[in-house]
Parts: structure tokens; C-alpha cells; sequence
């Protein structure tokens, strides 16, 4: 029972970071149907860049956790610039593959830049620890959850609370009616892009920290299992990608603990397939869209 | 007689022919697949299982993993073609995930070792295959079928309101486009010697993809001028190296700016028409 407990720490911990993948993806993709495929390469080169940066500052949390999203928010935009701003909409393939691209370009580039071996993350907050019952709470835990738990809020009070937010909704909903009504629709979803690569930055440092290593070679990885949280809680319901992406973790913890690590990948990837068989609008009973 | 370089260039470029073309049929109802690696893995693990193991000829087991390609693409394609494409991009995006470390923990299968001991793969044959697949994607071009496709590519609903059934035809598309994407796996399993989980991960599938978007959607002529063309490139651009992956990256995104349709469309097949005819 106490390890049971333990391991549903763990997956929430873990999960939270999927979430935040989860909600990046989930944004671009409400907004625009665009499958940003580079989101995963994001996020791993954002850790490398907060890794640096830890490093460089002698442990400053704040600080590497400022250049990780710093550098998910320059990605976001490049993403933008790469694969949406300048290419043509005539071809629906083309900004999703362009993608593709650009996450060849940064997964080559990382490991030309930082080599191909795995790096140790330093814990700069140490092993203290909190005994809350059966289950042992680190502190670098507590920054995890209360980061992710502030970024949630924060896309929350943005998407219903600011004009942006509501731009955001708009264009999501129809951008030829957006447009129309005055909604400054190309600044918006650039703007999308940039909050996407925020909350992937976020997500990458956050990462590093849980499982103390990165290699440029996460980044599909993650990637895959922030698509299955996001498809569990439906296509482009920020919501449902936060409670997916929780799920996703719990589902891993457990595939770890009672199964084997090597059928953690396996399982996960087989509950997107079946989820996007059977229960296609996810779980939060949203109808699905028929678009061509 | 052909050198033993020559002999290599001409069966790699044959292998990814077939692949484009196995990516094409699903490009050419508007589908698009980002884990045609799995299938791929697909037909190299069966034919390779029932040529080393079970002592089948090459031929045969070749088919066979095509049957079994085609017969699992059905079976994802069935559910998840009713929705828009998004919901086939990830599903074998997935997939094509999943077909790796599924293979990865079976030992049956060499598990992460991977299997070696296939062989066999010559010029000739695959130039036969190669040949039998054109000719199949010519007729398909030019029957009623080919025509519904394309219509379906074109647009959806107004497909649907000519009377064509556009989940029937989306698909059987992809079906055929998983079976001649595992005869490409198969073929270069006993072309290599030597399969592992990793070859068919997801770098395999974006590689088919660039073949079918570099030569271009429109027509099957562009997934094979594709496949040929970038077969070739690894040996003029030796000198690139370790930033090779980087350089096919950025013509990617370069080629989705410039000319997302590919490098080969229609209206310069029917420019070359004219030129030649004059």
C-alpha cells in the first residue's frame, strides 16, 4: 500500500511535466490543426539550455529555469516563422511537415553542439526531504508541482480572463469569423506559438529535473507522451490535457512498478492507439470534429 | 556486367521507390501517415522470420509481410480513417513508436540485438518489383478508382456528394500503400543482412516522407523521381557528414516555403509534355 502510494506520487510528478508538454501542443494545435511535431525538440533544447545555465551560474534554479523558457519562447516563435508564417495554407501537409523538419534541425544541432552522450542534471536544491506519511516529498518536487500548478492557472486566467485568451478561443473556433469581427488574427496565433513555447521550455527544465539526466534524443519521446495525454483528455481541451497528461505519468509509474521498464513505453503508446480508436473525442466528451 | 556499387545504388534506390510509393496512395486520398517505418518493420520482420526460421524463399516471404503490412493497416486505418487527418497522423505516429518497442521486447523476434542471416536481395528482383509497382500505380492513375482518390484528395465533401464512398476508397488506399511499403522492408532486410528495432524508428519514417513531398503529391512520377533522387544524395553530399540530418532538415523546411507541392507537379509534367511533343 505504501509503495502503491509512493508510485502514484511519482506518476502525478512525472504526469505533471507531460501536462505541460500536453498543453503546448494542445494550444497550437486547437488553434491552427497544426501537429507541431518540433514541440518534443523544444522542450529537449530548452533543458539543454537550462542545464547550461545551471551549470554556468553555479545552481541558480531561478535563473536556468528563466533561459529554458526564454529559449522555448525563441523556438516557439521560430516554429512560427519556419513552418506557419511564410508557408503556403493551400497545402495543409506543408506546416506540420516543415515541423518535422525543424526537429531534425535542432535534435542535429543539439547533438552537434552537446554530443550525443546522456548529462547529469545537478539537483541544486539537494537531497532534503519531506516525510508526508508513507511517501518521501524532495524539494525540488515542491518547485515541480507548484510550477506547473502556477502555469495552469496562469493559461487559464489568460484563456478566459484576458482579450488575448478570447482572440485565442476565436480564432480556434473559426479564423475566417475572427477576422471579420476584427480579432488581429495572425498576431494571435503567433502569439500562440510563443505561449506554446513558453509552456515547452517550462516543461523541458522541469524534466531534466525529474529524472536528473537529458540526452538530445528525448525530445520524441516526451513528445509522444504529451500527444497521449492531450488525446486522452480530447483534441484541443486545455483541460483534458492536464488531467491526460497526469494520467499518462500514473499509467508509466505503474507500467515501471508492477510490469517491467521495458513494457513502459509499450503500454503508453498503446493506450493513445486504443483511445484513438475507440474513444476518439478523448474522455472529456467532446464531439469530434469531422474535418476534412 | 554491373559492378557491385552499381548493383548496391540501383537495389537501394529500388527499396525506396517502393516505399514512396507505398506512402503516396495514402498521400493521394489527402492521408497522412508519420509511421510508415512500422509498416515497413512489418513486412522485414515477417519475410525475415519465415526466411531464416521456416527456410521460405524470398519471394514468398516477401509477400507474406506485405499481406501482414496491409492487413494491420486495414485494421488502424478502419477506425481512425472516419476522422479528420490529424486523428491518422498521430495514429501512426504512434504506431509507428509502438511497432518499434513492441519488436524491441520480443525475443522471438531478436529483441534489441536485432535478426541477422537474411540474404538474397538482387538487382534484378528488386527492379522486377520495382517494375510491377509502377505499372500498378499507372493503372491506378488512370482507373476509375485513381479518379476517386484523387477526387477525395481534392475535396472531401464534394467527393462524397458525387456518390463515392471516401472511407471505403481512403482506406483500401492505405491498405495497398502498407503492402508495398512491406515489400520495401522485406527486400532490404535481405538487402542489409541485418534488421534492429531502431532502423524503422521514426527517422526511417520521415525519410519516406521526404522522398513522396521532395518529388511531390500530385503524381506517383514525383514519389519515384523523390526516392531516386534522394538515394543518391547521401553519396554526392559524403561531405556534409555529421551535419547530413541537419542539411535534410532545413531542405524540408526550405522545400514547405518554396514549393510545397513538391518538385515535380502537374503542370510541369505537362510542360515536359509539350516540349517533348513539339
Amino acid at each position: 500500500m505504501d509503495l502503491l502510494l509512493q508510485q502514484l506520487y511519482n506518476g502525478v510528478l512525472i504526469g505533471s511535466t507531460y501536462a505541460l508538454v500536453a498543453l503546448g501542443f494542445t494550444l497550437v494545435l486547437g488553434t491552427l490543426d497544426l501537429l507541431n511535431f518540433a514541440h518534443g525538440e523544444t522542450i529537449m533544447f530548452s533543458a539543454y539550455a537550462g542545464l547550461l545555465a545551471l551549470l554556468a551560474s553555479g545552481g541558480s534554479l531561478p535563473l536556468a529555469m528563466a533561459i529554458a523558457v526564454a529559449t522555448g519562447a525563441l523556438l516557439g516563435t521560430a516554429v512560427y516563422l519556419g513552418s506557419f508564417r511564410f508557408v503556403s495554407k493551400k497545402y495543409w501537409t506543408a506546416p506540420a511537415l516543415s515541423t518535422v523538419g525543424i526537429a531534425l534541425i535542432l535534435q542535429t544541432g543539439a547533438t552537434r553542439l552537446w554530443g550525443t552522450e546522456q548529462r547529469a542534471v545537478p539537483d541544486p536544491l539537494g537531497d532534503a526531504n519531506l516525510q508526508l506519511g508513507p511517501i518521501s516529498v524532495g524539494l525540488s518536487h515542491l518547485v515541480i508541482l507548484g510550477v506547473t500548478v502556477v502555469l495552469m492557472l496562469g493559461l487559464h486566467l489568460l484563456l478566459k480572463r484576458t482579450r488575448l485568451g478570447k482572440a485565442m478561443r476565436a480564432v480556434a473556433e473559426n479564423h475566417v469569423t475572427a477576422a471579420l469581427l476584427g480579432v488581429p488574427v495572425e498576431r494571435t496565433i503567433a502569439l500562440t506559438f510563443l505561449i506554446s513555447g513558453i509552456l515547452a521550455g517550462a516543461a523541458g527544465a522541469l524534466t531534466s529535473l525529474v529524472y536528473h539526466t537529458i540526452t538530445p534524443f528525448i525530445g520524441l519521446n516526451i513528445l509522444l507522451k504529451g500527444m497521449t495525454g492531450m488525446v486522452i483528455g480530447g483534441l484541443g481541451n486545455v483541460y483534458g490535457a492536464m488531467f491526460g497528461g497526469v494520467l499518462v505519468g500514473m499509467l508509466e509509474v505503474l507500467a515501471v512498478g508492477y510490469l517491467s521498464s521495458s513494457y513502459q513505453d509499450v503500454l503508453v503508446f498503446a493506450a493513445l492507439i486504443a483511445v484513438l480508436m475507440f474513444k476518439p473525442a478523448g474522455f472529456f466528451g467532446i464531439q469530434v470534429r469531422d474535418r476534412a | 556486367m554491373l559492378s557491385v556499387f552499381a548493383d548496391s545504388i540501383i537495389i537501394g534506390a529500388g527499396i525506396n521507390i517502393l516505399l514512396a510509393l507505398g506512402l503516396y496512395f495514402t498521400l493521394a486520398t489527402g492521408q497522412f501517415s508519420v509511421g510508415h517505418g512500422g509498416f515497413m518493420a512489418i513486412g522485414a520482420y515477417t519475410a525475415s522470420i519465415l526466411t531464416v526460421n521456416f527456410g521460405w524463399g524470398l519471394i514468398s516471404a516477401v509477400l507474406c509481410g506485405a499481406v501482414a503490412a496491409s492487413v494491420i493497416g486495414v485494421l488502424i486505418g478502419l477506425p481512425v480513417l472516419r476522422f479528420s487527418h490529424l486523428y491518422l497522423a498521430m495514429a501512426t505516429f504512434g504506431f509507428g513508436e509502438i511497432v518499434r518497442a513492441a519488436f524491441s521486447v520480443n525475443d522471438y523476434a531478436g529483441g534489441v540485438g536485432g535478426l541477422r542471416g537474411m540474404q538474397g536481395t538482387t538487382a534484378p528482383l528488386v527492379l522486377g518489383f520495382v517494375t510491377l509497382a509502377i505499372v500498378f500505380s499507372w493503372l491506378h492513375a488512370r482507373s476509375r478508382w485513381g479518379l476517386a482518390c484523387d477526387a477525395i484528395r481534392q475535396d472531401e465533401d464534394a467527393a462524397s456528394a458525387m456518390g463515392i464512398d471516401v472511407r471505403l476508397n481512403k482506406v483500401l488506399a492505405f491498405g495497398v500503400g502498407a503492402a508495398l511499403t512491406g515489400i520495401g522492408g522485406g527486400l532490404y532486410a535481405h538487402h542489409f543482412f541485418f534488421i534492429d528495432p531502431p532502423t524503422f524508428g521514426l527517422q526511417m519514417s520521415v525519410a519516406i516522407i521526404l522522398f513522396v513531398i521532395f518529388g511531390g503529391i500530385e503524381t506517383f512520377w514525383g514519389a519515384v523521381l523523390g526516392a531516386i533522387v534522394l538515394s543518391l544524395l547521401p553519396d554526392l553530399f559524403r561531405f556534409l557528414k555529421d551535419w547530413y540530418l541537419f542539411m535534410y532538415g532545413l531542405l524540408f523546411v526550405l522545400l514547405m516555403i518554396f514549393r510545397p507541392q513538391g518538385v515535380i507537379d502537374r503542370r510541369l509534367l505537362r510542360a515536359l509534355r509539350a516540349r517533348l511533343s513539339r
